[in-house]
């Protein structure tokens, strides 16, 4: 290849340093350095009150604990979010054992600060498992089906790094909803999650120059 | 070249210098063409104009070969986009040496970031001095490579053409590529600087065509290196130049978004037909509710029905699914899809696109007297090797493609599904079935394509599919009390090979010859009950275009089809269309064994291309049709037209004839009747299609069918040898189709892909002998498809299907009688198809994310089908005594995940 070229001098150097030049460049949006970045990943702990209603008669609220809920994904932009998630969360009332759970889509979105407002659907599943039933067919009662979540969570860092990702302790306060055949679930949690979060890399992050190489 | 290095670097401190003092000024005359500047005081500009393209001058030879140097200073109107509008000579210090041209010759293809007054671009006039300096002598060891960057242009030392300049030496080379894909980036500045000197210096080079760029004699130390294509991440990193030494890299750079509709082909084929779906493989990719089967897009169409669960019929228009026929690239297939639609036989590596037409097809295309599906193999050669590997919970799908030279290409793909192994193992050793084997498909592809000029393009495709299936049956009872055995089977077995030789000599000729051969098995077993058919086919199509004026093209050919059948059938003969699917009778089975029963289709069509008016094409044209086995000449008149009001409006229309021979029970000595001769359809229909921006359309056409000639179920006999024989069959059957279509497409812009297709249509039949019409079994009046897929930020794709459609015709049990000889209740049908089962909808939605890696990626999709879990109906289930119904549901919701890596 023919050497080409240019020496910038003054008019590269000077278009280097400026903090102008990270920008953009055409189509590619370059983002200010930030602690919610590129990639999450997230173990939960959740509890709460799961309301059943079967075949339309309403149950005796259940409280559910959620043992690690799964999420996985990326911020797509500044504030929307996608990923999948893992739920199940379960109770005991007596005999009985409620059974709440599903694999989602979910999305989030920044509203202000740190906080996101989540939504999500998926596959599902809510069941009752009765030891000692009346009617030995209804030891193991339950539906299968669409399964829909709304949430909200707030992001607290509780250590500073440099660049952007970092760890997160996350409240959550969510609610799920399953509407089956013979049963449907609803269910109430409080939680908390906490979440990894990789960052961008460096070439997608808006820097200056003495950190951009 | 020395003298390169040190024009540039004067050039630029030249241009540096005079910036600010003459950056903007009316009053410095313009040249002819350029636009009148508005006169403002330079040192209002809130930014000065920055070069960001240099393009080095020829330096003229004569004064290359006489040691001349020469200062051009040039007046360049850069405009606010920063290019440059002019660029005209104001002095040069050697006039009349070709200093002058070659300096502004360079000058035109300059680029600046333009000047701005408070932050908006301006147009503006600038003086730029270019330097043609020729190269010192040969270097003293000790003497800098390059200049010093603040080098003063008077410094510069003057020419010694005496000596020769020492060569330069390429010390940090390297190659640009698209991360994931591994694809050169040609045309992209990669930047080399450093700013831990007194002054800060950097150096450009250009990628080639092969993404590759070298920088010469680059002073050792640390280097920050910045790439940076349009519509890519920045690509930054530091390189270390040892003295002595060169470096040679692999940078990968990354798209900001892996649009895959990037790859869709743009050139399309001038559209000539009243309705004709044309999708490429890139759109059919990520289409959701097909859990990543190419094909199953066609279920998607406008004209089309929703098919029964696992049927995987294609039904056309309110005809019957065998009266669409399905051709890979102009060659005719059995089947495209496996165990009932399941998945696609070819994988989407190795596809281009699909055509899809309703009606009102070509001449070239016969045989069917409803749709045509022609699946179009790829026929981009790649550039270099690359494969993927697709797992999904039914299947996994190898593909590998490889240049071979620069003007051939092969590609190999092969799947298999692996839900025989989960059925295996979870089905208990106590069960009342015991699979054997199944269900199980594969299939293979080999595709090569040769191009030894751009007249002559060679092709072979290899390709076939098997499916199995077998079970055992612990209890025959649980089969049916009328069969003797205890095993269930059914394969399907094909092949083809496919070669293709295309030949276009000059824009007005071209002749298309394929050439293909394969073999379809059939079989399937229940007990004693058997359908065993092998097929050998033969098919020769050769289709020749010819442009005899500006007004007038000629397409005329021949497809000549030759079958060869053998097997052995022993089955009740099979319901028609319209009866009741009653209880299997295997008292009734015929039997019927035959020994290469061939069958010649030969077939020739012509169509003439004319442009009546410069907006007006009509395309007469005519297929005649004749079988060996029919023994009947079918002449098919079709005629369609287009009529372009403006750029926005189309009309069209059209009418033809189309034929079809019988299926192979129907003539058959045993099952049928050997006379019947071929179906006939009369396709109506017109329409318009607007086209508001070039990414959408509206369509709409409204179609007529009248169908005669049908082969129909008959009581009637026939005298034969003194004997009356059943005629089983005959051509008195008779229907009607007609509806419209309406599709709003939205083909791949600002990020979205998607369309809504509706089609509102009625089909009846009439049946032999009888008087009144009916429904066809798969008259949906109304089918709503709304499909859309978003391509989202890093690489994230999500899309959703909603189909409302409604449900199929059914004939209702009025009654059961009881059976004493079978020990069974008979049901008693009302009459054919007056119920109609509920209405289907069902949503799905798919989210696609991709990783890129420097040399691969991987694609992993969830598709999530029937997302709010609604339980369709797909038919009734009747107790023994059919006193008692319920309704059969469709799929509850399914999530399927598959992955995909692709390098």
């Amino acid at each position: 290849m023919k050497r080409h070229t240019l020496l910038l001098c003054g008019a590269l150097v000077a278009t280097l340093a400026s903090p102008a030049f990270a920008q953009t460049t055409p189509n590619t949006v370059l983002e200010p350095p930030s602690p919610r970045q590129g990639y999450y990943a997230s173990l939960g702990i959740e509890a709460g009150a799961g309301f059943l209603w079967d075949k339309g008669d309403s149950r005796d609220p259940t409280a559910l604990t959620g043992v690690p809920i799964l999420r996985l994904g990326q911020l797509l932009t500044q504030r929307f979010s996608m990923g999948l998630r893992l739920d199940f969360t379960g109770g005991k009332k007596g005999d009985e054992t409620t059974a709440l759970g599903g694999l989602l889509i979910e999305t989030g979105f920044r509203v202000w600060n740190k906080l996101a407002v989540q939504g999500g659907f998926g596959a599902g599943y809510a069941s009752v498992s009765q030891k000692n039933p009346p009617d030995p067919d209804d030891k193991l009662r339950g539906a299968y089906g669409a399964l829909y979540m709304l949430g909200l969570s707030y992001d607290f860092f509780p250590y500073k790094k440099a660049f952007s990702g970092g760890f997160a302790i996350t409240p959550t306060l969510g609610a799920r909803f399953l509407p089956g055949s013979p049963i449907d679930a609803v269910s109430v949690l409080l939680g908390v999650d906490f979440v990894w979060w990789t960052g961008l890399p460096k070439n997608q992050l808006d820097l200056p120059p003495d950190r951009a190489f | 070249m020395k003298w390169l290095q040190n024009a540039a670097c004067l050039a630029v401190c030249a241009f540096t210098a005079t910036a600010h003092a003459q950056g903007v000024n009316g009053a410095a005359g313009n040249p002819a063409g350029a636009q009148a500047r508005e006169n403002i005081d330079a040192t209002k500009l809130s930014k000065v104009p920055k070069q960001t393209k240099f393009t080095q001058a020829d330096y003229p030879a004569e004064a290359k070969a006489k040691g001349i140097e020469a200062d051009v200073t040039l007046l360049l109107d850069i405009n606010d986009k920063g290019l440059i509008d002019a660029a005209s000579v104001v002095e040069c210090t050697a006039p009349g040496l070709g200093f002058e041209e070659a300096a502004t010759i360079a000058a035109q293809t300059f680029e600046f970031e333009p000047a701005e007054v408070n932050g908006k671009p301006i147009a503006v006039q600038l003086a730029y001095k270019y330097h043609f300096t020729l190269a010192a002598a040969a270097p003293a060891p000790e003497a800098p490579a390059q200049p010093a960057p603040n080098a003063d242009p008077s410094q510069t030392p003057p020419a010694q053409p005496a000596k020769p300049a020492r060569a330069p030496v390429a010390n940090f080379t390297g190659v640009l590529l698209e991360r994931g894909t591994r694809a050169p980036l040609p045309g992209v500045i990669v930047t080399v600087f450093r700013d831990d000197g007194p002054q800060p210096i950097g150096y450009e080079a250009t990628t080639d065509n092969t993404g590759h760029f070298k920088f010469f004699d680059l002073p050792e130390g640390a280097w920050k290196v910045l790439a940076e294509a349009p519509g890519y991440y920045p690509f930054r990193t530091t390189e270390d130049i040892v003295k002595g030494e060169a470096i040679d890299v692999t940078y990968y750079e990354e798209r900001a978004s892996y649009n895959p509709y990037d790859v869709t082909v743009t050139a399309t084929r001038p559209r000539k037909e009243v309705s004709r779906t044309v999708i490429s493989a890139a759109e059919i990719d990520k289409v959701p509710g097909t859990a990543g089967d190419p094909l199953s897009i066609v279920q998607n169409f406008a004209g089309v029905a929703r098919a029964p669960l696992g049927s995987g019929q294609i039904i056309v228009r309110g005809s019957a699914p065998e009266d669409t026929k399905v051709f890979v690239d102009g060659v005719e297939v059995p089947n495209i899809y496996h165990f009932g639609g399941l998945r696609s036989v070819i994988p989407i590596g190795m596809l281009d696109g699909i055509d899809f037409y309703p009606g009102n097809y070509a001449p070239e295309y016969g045989r069917a007297t409803a749709g045509v599906i022609d699946v179009r193999t790829k026929r981009k050669l790649p550039k270099s090797t690359h494969g993927y590997a697709d797992v999904s919970i039914l299947d996994t799908g190898l593909y590998l493609e490889t240049p071979l030279g620069d003007k051939g290409s092969i590609a190999f793909a092969g799947r298999r599904s692996y839900i025989d192994f989960i059925i295996n193992a979870a089905v208990p050793d106590d069960a009342a079935v015991n699979v054997v084997a199944a269900p199980r498909y594969y299939d293979y592809q080999l595709l090569a394509n040769y191009r030894p000029a751009p007249a002559h393009d060679l092709r072979f495709f290899f390709f076939g599919a098997d499916d199995s299936l077998k079970l055992l049956f612990n209890n025959p009872a649980l089969l049916d009390t009328s069969v003797t055995d205890n095993a269930f089977s059914a394969s399907t077995t094909f092949y083809r090979s496919a070669t293709s030789y295309r030949y276009v000599p000059s824009p007005s000729f071209s002749n298309y010859l394929r050439v293909s051969q394969g073999r379809d098995w059939f079989n399937f077993r229940v007990g004693n009950l058997v359908f065993d058919l092998t097929t050998y086919s033969s098919q020769i199509r050769d289709t020749v275009e010819q442009k005899l004026s500006d007004r007038i093209t000629l397409r005329y050919g021949v497809d000549m089809l030759f079958n060869r059948a053998s097997g052995l059938i022993r089955l009740p003969p099979p319901p028609q269309e319209g009866q009741p699917q009653s209880e299997f009778d295997a008292s009734k089975a015929i039997t019927a064994e035959f020994n290469n029963d061939d069958n010649w289709l030969p077939a020739a069509f012509a169509e003439a291309e004319i442009r009546l008016a410069s907006k007006l094409l009509v395309l007469p044209g005519v297929r005649l049709d004749y079988s060996t086995q029919v023994k009947e000449v079918v002449v098919q008149p079709r005629v369609t037209m287009r009529h372009s009001l403006n750029t926005q409006w189309v009309l069209k229309g059209g009418v033809g004839l189309f034929s079809q021979g019988p299926q192979p029970w129907e003539n058959s000595a045993d099952f049928g009747n050997v006379n019947v001769k071929n179906e006939r359809a009369l396709h109506y229909s017109a329409g318009a299609e607007y086209r508001p921006r070039p990414y959408l359309t509206f369509d709409i056409t409204g179609f007529y069918k009248d169908l005669y000639n049908l082969i129909s179920q008959t009581d009637a006999t026939v005298v034969e040898n003194g004997m009356n024989k059943p005629l089983r069959y005959d051509n008195k059957g008779e229907g009607q189709v007609y509806g419209m279509e309406a599709v709003i497409r939205h083909e791949f812009n600002r990020n979205f892909t998607g369309w809504i297709a509706y089609t509102l249509s009625r089909s009846k039949r009439r049946d032999s002998g009888q008087t009144e019409s009916r429904l066809f079994d798969y008259d949906q009046p109304h089918i709503l498809t709304v499909l859309g897929s978003y391509l989202l930020p890093r690489n994230w794709q999500v899309g959703g299907r909603f189909r409302l459609v409604s449900g199929n015709p059914r004939t209702p049990v009025v009654g059961a009688l009881y059976n004493s000889v079978a020990d069974r209740y008979d049901p008693v049908y009302g009459q054919a198809n007056t119920a109609r089962s509920g209405a289907f909808h069902q949503l799905d939605f798919r989210v696609d994310k991709k990783w890129i890696y420097d040399r691969w990626m991987l694609n992993a999709y969830l598709d999530i089908q029937n997302v709010y879990n609604r339980s369709n109906p797909e038919g009734l289930q009747y107790n023994f005594n059919y006193r008692q119904s319920k309704t059969q549901q469709g799929l509850p919701l399914v999530p399927i995940i598959g992955i995909r890596a692709e390098f």
